[in-house]
């Protein structure tokens, strides 16, 4: 909705077909999806619906048994042998937070944030300490470049690994559940980050159990169970009409619970 | 005769800092390559490092003191001026330390959350970038307190090196509690490793503790 129609829109991520299977266990069905240039795709679902799984599948976190990936250009056919040009491709134009950050704990949250940038990129250590410090106002912790993630409240330290991520310049920011390891309030100075990248224009996927922020944030809402896509579109119509009974039941177990 | 005692015994002590500090450097260092290839996806570099590991930890260092020392004599005398009694010393206990250090390493890195990996992965950094800037600070620094126990043993077990002529403090003890017939020169031996023990402890658990704030989380 934040795209106005003169805007082309072309297809930032696309997943064809992708299918995970550890031995017998499927856990992803055959999954398509599409995320078109400056969308937000949230994912929602009962835990072991495979929303999680999907998303380590766009940067190969996880590699698909079958299936193709493609971000921004970049197409992986995942059932023969990624090479790790393909994968170097792929995973520059992803940037990911995780539930639980992944930060470096031997780093300041300045380093954590410059290093890549030096490692990846290979911008000299100026360059990728400037950027750092850019990133870090920008997500309201200009005061936290030298302080350890260990000195940080779980917020901040979430805050820190978004802006470590967009330093690499993304062109699509996934988002593991980025708020579930955190209490409420501290989740709030999350999500109001998230909201701001998204109204800049970020093309996002998110795996969130954050019923109100899916429904204000994401342009397009996939509800997934049982490792396969149970019903998609306009997220204020599903959470205003699900169609499916398997929508419904997950709604009310989490909507009622407020 | 008390006061020549303690200061003839007093004669070994830098060397008995020496055989513990440079072998422990040398297994501190040596002990790296050693966990890359117990650890490494390729099975036959896995197996040579876990076999190596285990002989050499198999075997009591007073038998790798005789068999470093005596053994490439034997096949050219000439050496035995690389083989010197100190040289083959720091050798050997370099080399055990090296066993014993990759093991260290080892319970470190399996204390390290997987997720660290999985993070360095997810930003393409290169995986020797993040063996090397990511895992690998992660990994000594919680391998300090096991490290320093183990250096800290060392030093006692330095004196092994006095069975082949390692002027250190063991050997000098030695020496003057047989001219003496008196077990006095052995108090003093003891009182020379408990001073060097002692303050080593201080420093390894202030070093920890250091490392412990910063990376506190």
């Amino acid at each position: 909705m934040r795209n106005s129609p003169a805007k082309a829109t072309s297809p930032a991520i696309k997943l064809e077909n992708v299918e995970k299977r550890f031995g017998d266990h499927v856990v992803l069905k055959q999954v398509s999806l599409t995320v078109d240039e400056g969308q937000v795709l949230a994912l929602i679902g009962p835990s072991g619906a495979g929303k999680s799984t999907l998303l380590r599948c766009i940067n190969l976190l996880e590699r698909p048994t079958a299936g193709t990936i493609t971000v921004d250009g970049v197409t992986v056919e995942t059932d023969h042998k990624v090479s790790a040009r393909e994968l170097a491709a792929l995973r520059s134009r992803v940037g990911m937070v995780f539930q639980s950050f992944n930060l470096f704990p031997h780093m300041t949250a300045l380093r954590n944030i410059a290093l890549p940038q030096q490692r990846v990129l290979g911008r000299s250590k100026e360059e990728a300490e400037e950027r750092a410090h850019t990133l870090l106002k920008r997500v309201g912790l200009a005061d936290k470049a030298l302080q350890y993630p260990g000195r940080c409240s779980g917020g901040q330290q979430q805050r820190i690994a978004i802006a470590r991520a967009l330093a690499l310049d993304p062109k699509v920011m996934l988002f593991d559940e980025p708020t579930s390891a955190l209490d409420p309030e501290l989740g709030l100075e999350v999500l109001k980050v998230m909201r701001e990248l998204a109204d800049e224009g970020m093309t996002m996927a998110i795996v969130t159990h954050e019923m109100q922020f899916a429904r204000d944030v994401s342009d397009h809402l996939v509800v997934m169970s049982d490792g396969a896509i149970t019903e998609e579109g306009d997220p204020q119509e599903i959470f205003a009409a699900p169609q499916q009974q398997r929508t419904r039941d997950f709604l009310r177990a989490v909507l009622d619970r407020r | 005769m008390t006061g020549n005692v303690w200061a003839f015994v007093a004669q070994g002590v830098s060397a008995t800092a020496q055989l513990t500090v440079l072998g422990f450097a040398l297994g501190a260092v040596l002990g790296l390559p050693l966990v890359v290839m117990r650890a490494a996806p390729v099975g036959p570099v896995r197996w040579i490092g876990r076999g190596f590991i285990e002989l050499v930890r198999g075997v009591p260092l007073v038998v790798w003191l005789f068999l470093i020392y005596n053994g490439p004599t034997q096949f050219d005398p000439r050496l035995g001026s690389v083989f010197t009694s100190g040289a083959s010393a720091i050798a050997a206990i370099g080399l055990v330390s090296a066993a014993h250090m990759a093991e260290i390493y080892r319970g470190s890195l399996k204390a390290i959350n997987q997720s660290q990996w999985e993070a360095a992965d997810a930003l393409g950094m290169p995986r020797l970038d993040t063996a090397t800037k990511v895992i690998g600070p992660q990994m000594i620094r919680v391998a300090v307190p096991a490290s320093a126990a183990y250096a800290i043993g060392l030093i006692k077990d330095s004196s092994l090196a006095s069975t082949i002529g390692v002027f250190e403090i063991t050997y000098y003890a030695n020496t003057a509690a047989g001219s003496t017939s008196s077990a006095l020169p052995f108090f003093i031996a003891g009182a020379y490793y408990v001073a060097l023990t002692i303050p080593s402890a201080w420093a390894a658990r202030r070093l920890d503790n250091r490392l412990r704030r910063k990376v506190a989380r």
